[in-house]
């Protein structure tokens, strides 16, 4: 039994037309799975939908089997599924901690949050070291690795990762995918959308290519990368790894 | 190989419906606007047929002024969206522009009245431009504070009559006569206002207004000088007001601060507009009417003017909240709207 | 030189007791983004509360905040579950909650006149006339009084804010209202409680107004004009804009009385608005706004 399930999903936004028709898709546990497709093809709004930030003009979605009935956003998240989202993910005013401690918001004991925090610094010791910092005086790299480690403090189940290497150099992109790779090994499922679909797709198990609102494609990460189709036209007349160093 | 599955769905793009086929001007309309402005221009003249004559010809004219108020704000605050809540600024400016030279010169407002709507139209602009920078409340709050500056400047002002104001000479005419220049003073202003609303909806300027109203960054993205176009609007929309306000303070035979330059005249302009449809030609002047009537009746049945104001913030609340197109547009939603009253 | 201390010391006593009625109304903005135009008509009423509390039953202005607050907190929240839930996530959001605001303050208004009809009323408590000195210097003492309560109530709120997890939660959504939901904040429920709390400011700021300023049910607009040029000034939104403009328009508005007249005291306000609306739009501790 997939762990996540989209069923059939319309949604737009305000009077708009449908940006998702139809979509279905199944996650399963401890799994990785990339989303790639051009602009506009509903990328974001399928995380989002799937948060509860927006909500299904049919169609739905259901977690363990149980459908979600126009969910609060922080009920999708006290079920374990954790939206970091593409831009202002992170709290400016609000010092790193603080921002983490606020990534636990919904943990009441003192003690747990305090050991996450610290299984965080654990793994983005470059927060450790700004701990007391404003978050908006962070790099670009160093808030996308709060904004990871923020989402890490409620200790989810399921990671909803908007474009997490939007504008980031490539050496801090690498980190930013290490890291993912490492909390799959940890068990989390992962479900992100990726520009740089190259590089999401040889992380990840599972691939999906959204075009117009529909999957167009789907399959296990590496077939589709090899696949001579969607090479041309989706990754660009581009290069494996290989090719490129 | 993975499945390509936009090829196997071949379905086309859906049709996307034709808007329904829009409706040439109805000749109907006219007619009826007609028959109505003729009824109006012989009403004064009809004084041996109607019964409580001073009566009907007050409210009228009250209505007449109060369409003209509401059909101006309309124009910045329907169509753009920008709220002024202090628009009786430009009723008291009004007031005073022709109200001074009257009492210090004896010279007849029926001639300054044009002078104040552009006294007003000129200090729209100058506010504008420092208060229309911004987007966001800070320009409703400004315009309060503008209110509450005028109110202070004027009654502490002995050249312009302090708190007590300024008694004025009753204009001179014929006791049967006296009140029906006014009425065709705010006739004039009624059709002035009615008609600038509608030239504004139907131009491009008018067209920029809605986009702003709507998403201004998406509108000044889109090359509309929003800037420019929000300062014309109110500026534009404080003509009318200005000359209503010369006219009413000679009708009264007095101008006074706390009477023109209050909350409450910008309170009925914005109730008008939003209960009648903001952002339509047609539903100022309906809200005008409506409130005008209800006035009037709840001060018959119930006197004393402070239940009038409850009933005119519920009225207000449950518009905002359950109609929020107001009458006109609600009718239109629902296609009820009678032809007379379309005119967008 | 003695009376311009003297002056400013009125000022600033003054300025502490405007910072507490405008934190209300910032708040609100802050928070949920409702411009919220009946805040002073709150005050207004909650200054009759006080006042009829005292005339009848003798209970002091000051000792009345305890009951008051939590009253108002209850009402603010019925009021804000009643009317601005239905209007959350509607477009043109905050212009909404102005013409919203607007009516519901007219049928308060209209109510107290009905009620109460529109004489002035003012509350006098001993400490009205006691004053005490201090070196060659002059201190009202039902002013100090109230300043010194302002004083502890914001600092209560600032703790509030920074040390609970409700706190939090309002500072997060104040923040980022989306970002605030992705941790699981409900901000539903604490835009109801951050209204709740807005409501119980101006039911302390009621108290308050009872004996140091006269009030008539149509008093409120004076005051919410000069409340909104405050919190624009100090930035929509920011607390600390609003107790620091507070401070600064309770001394200049002082000595604009000292100097030239007690009727041209709000000029100050509605100048510094103007003036901030000129040079730095978003006020002097306020985000960029965003439309």
């Amino acid at each position: 039994m997939a762990l996540l399930e989209v069923r059939n999903l319309d949604a737009g936004y305000g009077k708009g037309p449908d940006i998702l028709k139809g979509i279905s898709l199944e996650v399963e546990a401890g799994k990785s799975y990339c989303i790639i497709g051009p602009n506009g093809a509903g990328k974001s709004t399928l995380l989002k939908v799937i948060s509860g930030l927006l909500h299904p003009r049919s169609g739905e979605v259901a977690f363990r089997d149980v459908p979600f009935d126009r969910p609060r956003p922080d009920q999708v998240l006290a079920e374990g599924i954790c939206f970091v989202p593409q831009d202002q993910a992170v709290f400016a005013e609000m010092s790193v901690k603080e921002n983490l401690t606020i990534g636990a918001y919904l943990e009441r004991n003192r003690s747990v949050i305090k050991g996450r925090m610290e299984r965080v610094f654990e793994l983005f010791p470059i927060l450790a070291e700004r701990a007391s910092l404003d978050a908006g005086k962070l790099s670009g790299g160093q808030q996308q690795m709060l904004a990871l480690g923020r989402a890490l403090m409620i200790d989810p189940e399921v990671m909803l990762l908007d474009e997490p290497s939007l504008g980031l150099a490539p050496q801090i992109a690498d980190q930013i995918f290490s890291t993912i790779q490492e909390l799959e090994e940890q068990g989390i499922t992962i479900v992100m959308v990726e520009q740089n679909a190259v590089r999401g797709l040889e992380l990840a198990d599972w691939g999906v290519v959204l075009d117009l609102g529909i999957v167009r494609f789907e399959g296990p990460a590496d077939t589709i990368l090899e696949d001579p189709r969607i090479r041309e036209l989706y990754l660009g007349k581009a290069v494996t790894t290989e090719e490129a160093t | 190989m993975i499945e390509d599955r936009a090829a196997a769905d071949g379905s086309e793009p859906d049709v996307i419906d034709v808007i329904a086929a829009p409706k040439g001007p109805s000749r109907s309309r006219w007619v009826v606007v007609a028959i109505l402005l003729l009824v109006l221009l012989l009403l004064p003249l009809g004084r041996p047929i109607l019964g409580p004559y001073n009566y009907i010809i007050l409210l009228i004219t009250n209505a007449l002024m109060w369409t003209a108020l509401s059909s101006s704000w309309n124009i910045l605050g329907g169509y753009a969206g920008y709220i002024s809540l202090g628009h009786a600024v430009f009723f008291g400016l009004g007031g005073y522009v022709a109200a001074v030279p009257l009492y210090y010169s004896g010279v007849s407002p029926f001639l300054t009245a044009v002078v104040g709507g552009l006294a007003a139209m000129a200090l729209g602009f100058v506010t504008g431009l420092i208060t229309l920078r911004t987007r966001g409340p800070a320009f409703i709050i400004s315009t309060i504070a503008l209110l509450f500056v005028f109110l202070l400047v004027f009654e502490n002002s002995e050249y312009l009559g302090g708190t007590a104001g300024l008694p004025l000479p009753v204009v001179p005419l014929p006791q049967d006569w006296l009140k029906a220049p006014f009425f065709y003073a705010m006739l004039l202003a009624a059709v002035g206002s009615i008609a600038l609303s509608y030239k504004v909806a139907h131009s491009k300027f008018g067209l920029g207004l809605r986009a702003i109203a709507e998403d201004e960054t998406k509108a000044e993205v889109a090359g509309v000088p929003t800037r420019f176009y929000k300062i014309l609007a109110f500026a534009l929309s404080a003509f009318w007001v200005g000359f209503a306000g010369a006219m009413w303070g000679y009708s009264l035979s007095f101008v006074r601060p706390t009477l023109f330059f209050t909350v409450a005249i910008s309170a009925q302009m914005v109730l008008m507009a939003i209960i009648g449809g903001r952002g339509t030609v047609a539903g100022p002047v309906v809200g005008a009417v409506l409130i005008v009537a209800v006035n009037e009746f709840s001060i018959s049945q119930f006197g004393s003017s402070e239940i009038n104001i409850v009933i005119a913030g519920v009225l207000l609340v449950t518009v905002l909240l359950f109609f929020p197109l107001g009458i006109v547009g609600t009718l239109r939603k629902k296609g009820w709207l009678p032809a007379f009253l379309d005119w967008d | 030189m003695t009376e311009i201390v003297q002056v400013v010391i009125f000022g600033f006593l003054l300025g502490g007791v405007y910072a507490l009625f405008a934190s209300g109304l910032t708040l609100a903005f802050g928070v949920m983004r409702i411009v919220n135009l009946a805040h002073a008509v709150f005050i207004v009423a909650a200054a009759y509360a006080v006042f009829f509390a005292f005339e009848n039953f003798g209970i002091d202005p000051l000792v009345s905040i305890v009951f008051i607050m939590p009253v108002a907190f209850v009402l603010g929240v019925g009021i804000y579950v009643l009317f601005f839930g239905r209007i959350e996530g509607s477009p043109r959001y905050v212009e909404m909650t102005v013409l919203l605001t607007f009516g519901i303050a007219i049928m308060i208004e209209g109510l107290l006149g009905w009620r109460f009809t529109g004489i002035f009323r003012q509350a006098k408590p001993a400490y009205l006339t006691d004053a005490f000195f201090v070196g060659d210097f002059l201190f009202p003492t039902g002013q100090v009084y109230a300043a010194l309560l302002s004083f502890v109530l914001l600092i209560g709120l600032w703790a509030f804010l920074r040390y609970t997890r409700t706190g939090y939660g309002i500072r997060a959504t104040m923040q980022n209202r989306s970002a605030a939901q992705l941790v699981g904040v409900n901000v539903r429920r604490v835009s109801a409680i951050s209204f709740g709390i807005s409501a119980a400011l101006a039911g302390a700021s009621g108290a308050m107004m009872s004996y140091l300023f006269p009030f008539f049910p149509f008093r409120h607009w004076q005051w919410i004009a000069l409340l909104l040029a405050l919190v624009v000034l100090g930035g929509m939104g920011s607390l600390k804009g609003a107790v620091i403009g507070a401070l600064v328009l309770g001394v200049a508005s002082s000595l604009v009385v000292d100097q030239i007249g007690a009727a041209w005291g709000p000029m100050a306000f509605y100048g510094a608005l103007f003036a901030i609306l000129l040079v730095r739009p978003r006020g002097l501790f306020g985000k960029e706004v965003a439309a």
